[in-house]
């Protein structure tokens, strides 16, 4: 006889010890694994960032990043371009420099069917220029993006990071020591543009089909090994980088990659933040803690969304482990240095360098971590025992109800005769309870609440079918678009499908 | 008539002992006692990829010194496992570097590799050195050694405890090497062989030779590790290894006629430089290592006699040359117009 069908089973001396106190050993170990959780944040509890992958050799290279006035004078330039598309973007001035720059430059068309709309179509373009490997057939590549946003748009303009793309793909043109094509996209639409762009390069669809059409690629490069999503609103004074690395459902780049950059930004002197804190320095142990803590449950909060936190995310699920790599931030008290094109290029090529140096794609470091600091890492050995507390609770909880549920009414009268009558009768009400035990009511609400969710989740569709009919509202009208909220995050995105 | 010749040759026996002796000269030792007839290099890298390029550049350092000192191509297999100088990587391309100064392409354009490349694997090593290569295996890739040839074997690449790791994908043991070296001594494929190890934990490769005339220099003892020297900023490598570096810098000052001796060479890199400590392996080497020259294994000793005075050969009658020869020996190896190569 099975365990779960022994009737001998619940009789030892231990299960009964359970059964007594699981209450109480269920919250002793709900506590016990928040508090082991709080505590990993501390340095004592957790490690420092190293790299796995040999094949990187960061920061041994000298860089040679010298095209900063250029990357200036591109911004004057599409400054002023941009300017005359308010709502668009110049496709005409970006396909010019990137021929300039004699690097093989393609248009990337798609049509997103909006099914909230009724059938309306919106359309986008992405643009992007492969620089092929001088000495290595086109196996391997690397992605630099930049997500154009136009002066109308509500998040802050991204032409700073044009200008600093186009300055790299012309410094990176002359160099010969490329063994992966680097592709330098520029992207329409927020994460439509990107998502359409990953999906027609491995001309595979994700998510219902029909929904976005990727239209075709004409161009292709290699084997996307890493990407970096660049996002500087300005050059100005105060520039610090912030780096995001939340993927869709909360997948995460590879701990080696964050580590490179990192590594690459402390090389250059550059200013780097995570969650928007940097380490922090405290004399104090406490407040050092917290400090870390805070920036550990930010983290742990976004990921917990889902919601990729920009273009980057959707690089994540083929393996191409890419991240949100900059982004500058105006700092009120003012201090630090200021970072210019010079060392963001600097950076950039080291950590271009360095990943042209893999062999394979990321794969030795942790896939599942937390970061309570920029240069340190909480893995998923160390966070799983937490964890496995909590859960642990909540299986003796089951275990004792089932062992209760399970008590033979003939042990009670064995039982101690003075409290014999009282216990005959709660004898009687629990054996009619466990006899009349019937699953019925279970399977109600499940299957409430199964037709309450499938309800739910086919309702905007139909909603808006019907709403449409009642309202009249056509096609002439902006219907806003898919709202993003990240919890965390003062800003949200919103996509705007241009008609 | 007869009594006439017979004085003749008297006087003529008379005269050449007086050349003979006047000639002769105490040849130096190494020139009579040296056992070995001919050099052989055997130089193997056994790592790939472009963060191994120090191992190439050793490899190729240890290549060019023995070439300088006098080893032929001929006699050099060089075993080298991945293409660093024409690596996409490569930012200079078609060259080699082992210093950060990059003074000295070591690839040079007189750079003749044997294996090459996938070619360089276990079995292809064990084959060379046992000489059970398949028939039809080019010259230049075989191992022709006699019992007279002193064989220099150099090796570096990734290793451990007891192994060495060849292309990322097998191992080598330390008892399969001994074995083999057991094979080329009953085949009498060598008269005495310098083992010289720059890997990690290299001293574990040597400990389990067990033929005779063996002597071995490992970078690094058992749990140690081999550490490399310097990057090249420019390149972007670890350019070359502590001991391969010391022991080059020791071999560019030793001259085709130096008097250093293989004592020497095992001493040359210290603790406080090369941090991990050098192992020597020399109870299966009969003579004192001290005693050894080092161009007995690094280079390929053509001795060149110098006589005193000049021998004119042509005024003697040929009989007479013929009846000499018959009587001196030493009359050959003293004469001003041979030279003995040893090859």
């Amino acid at each position: 006889m099975g365990l779960l069908t022994d009737p001998g089973a619940g009789r030892g001396k231990l299960t009964q010890l359970l059964v007594t106190y699981h209450n109480k050993l269920c919250i002793l170990l709900y506590v016990g694994g928040v508090a082991w959780f709080l505590i990993l944040a501390h340095d004592n509890f957790n490690a420092g960032t190293y790299f796995s992958e040999n094949a990187l050799l960061p920061g041994l290279v000298k860089g040679e990043f010298d095209k900063e006035a250029l990357a200036k004078t591109y911004q004057s330039e599409l400054l002023d371009e941009a300017a005359r598309y308010p709502d668009g973007v110049p496709y005409s001035w970006l396909l010019a420099k990137f021929r300039q720059i004699n690097l093989d430059v393609y248009t990337h068309n798609f049509t997103l069917n909006y099914p909230l709309g009724l059938g309306t179509e919106y359309t986008g373009k992405n643009v992007y220029a492969i620089l092929r490997a001088p000495r290595s057939s086109s196996t391997e590549a690397l992605v630099l993006s930049v997500p154009y946003r136009p002066p109308t748009s509500v998040h802050p303009g991204t032409v700073p990071s044009i200008a600093i793309m186009l300055a790299l793909a012309k410094f990176f043109r002359r160099q010969k020591y490329w063994a992966k094509d680097v592709i330098f996209l520029v992207t329409e639409h927020e994460q439509l543009g990107i998502q359409a762009w990953l999906e027609a390069y491995h001309k595979a669809t994700s998510g219902r089909s029909g929904v976005l059409d990727h239209g075709d690629m004409m161009g292709r490069g290699g084997a996307i090994q890493a990407a970096i999503n660049l996002e500087l609103h300005a050059e100005k004074i105060m520039f610090i980088l912030m780096l995001k690395y939340k993927g869709l459902n909360g997948q995460l780049p590879n701990l080696d990659l964050v580590t490179l950059v990192h590594r690459m930004c402390s090389k250059e002197g550059v200013r780097h933040t995570f969650k928007n804190r940097e380490n922090g320095n405290y004399r104090d142990t406490f407040k050092e803690w917290l400090h870390s803590f805070k920036t550990l449950m930010a983290m742990v909060s976004t990921q917990a969304t889902g919601v990729p936190n920009g273009n980057h995310g959707l690089f994540h699920r083929a393996f191409m482990f890419s991240l949100f790599a900059f982004s500058s931030a105006f700092f009120k008290n003012g201090k630090g240095n200021t970072a210019l094109y010079f060392q963001i290029g600097r950076v950039l090529e080291g950590l271009f360098r360095s990943l042209n140096n893999l062999l394979e794609r990321f794969h030795q470091s942790y896939f599942f971590y937390l970061l309570p600091a920029t240069d340190r890492y909480i893995s998923i050995g160390m966070y799983m025992p937490p964890l496995g507390l909590l859960c642990a609770g909540l299986v003796i909880k089951a275990f004792a109800l089932w062992l209760k549920m399970q008590e033979d009414p003939t042990k009670r009268n064995d039982s101690d005769k003075e409290d014999s009558d009282m216990k005959s009768e709660n004898s009687g009400s629990e054996k009619k309870g466990a006899g009349n035990f019937s699953l019925v009511p279970v399977g109600m609400t499940v299957l409430a609440t199964h037709t309450l969710g499938i309800i739910l989740l086919s309702s905007p569709q139909a909603l808006s079918v019907v709403v449409s009919r009642i309202w009249y509202v056509n096609r002439y009208f902006n219907i806003p678009g898919i709202f993003y909220l990240d919890s965390k995050h003062a800003h949200s995105s919103i996509i705007l499908p241009q008609i | 008539m007869k009594y006439h010749n017979n004085i003749m040759r008297i006087i003529l026996i008379l005269m050449s002992f007086g050349y003979v002796f006047s000639v002769h000269r105490d040849l130096p030792e190494h020139f009579t006692r040296a056992g070995h007839t001919n050099n052989w290099a055997v130089l193997v890298d056994t790592s790939r990829f472009w963060f191994n390029y120090r191992h190439v550049a050793n490899v190729l350092s240890i290549y060019r010194s023995v070439k300088r000192l006098g080893i032929p191509d001929s006699q050099i297999i060089l075993m080298v496992a991945d293409d660093m100088a024409c690596n996409p990587r490569n930012p200079r391309p078609a060259t080699v570097f082992n210093n950060a100064n990059q003074h000295i392409n070591v690839y040079g354009d007189d750079v003749e590799v044997d294996y090459r490349g996938y070619e360089v694997t276990v079995e292809n090593f064990v084959r060379l050195l046992t000489g059970r290569s398949p028939p039809g295996t080019p010259r230049s890739k075989q191992l022709l050694t006699d019992e007279g040839s002193n064989v220099l074997v150099y090796l570096t690449g990734h290793g451990g405890d007891g192994f060495l790791k060849f292309q990322d994908s097998e191992e080598v043991t330390s008892q399969e090497l001994a074995d083999a070296v057991e094979q080329m001594w009953q085949k009498r494929r060598y008269h005495e062989i310098f083992f010289m190890i720059d890997t990690c934990q290299a001293a574990s490769l040597y400990e389990k030779f067990y033929s005779p005339n063996i002597l071995a220099v490992a970078s690094s003892l058992v749990g140690e590790d081999s550490l490399s020297h310097h990057v090249d900023p420019a390149i972007g490598v670890y350019i070359i290894d502590r001991y391969t570096y010391y022991a080059l810098d020791f071999l560019e000052r030793v001259e085709p006629d130096s008097t250093k001796t293989m004592g020497e060479f095992l001493a040359v890199c210290p603790k406080r430089v090369c941090i991990s400590t050098v192992g020597v392996r020399k109870d299966l080497f009969p003579r004192d290592p001290h005693k050894v020259l080092i161009t007995d294994f690094f280079g390929s000793l053509r001795p060149v006699e110098l006589t005193i005075s000049g021998l004119n050969v042509t005024a003697m009658p040929y009989q007479f040359q013929n009846f000499l020869l018959q009587f001196h020996p030493q009359f050959q190896a003293s004469s001003v117009y041979q030279q003995r190569e040893q090859e």
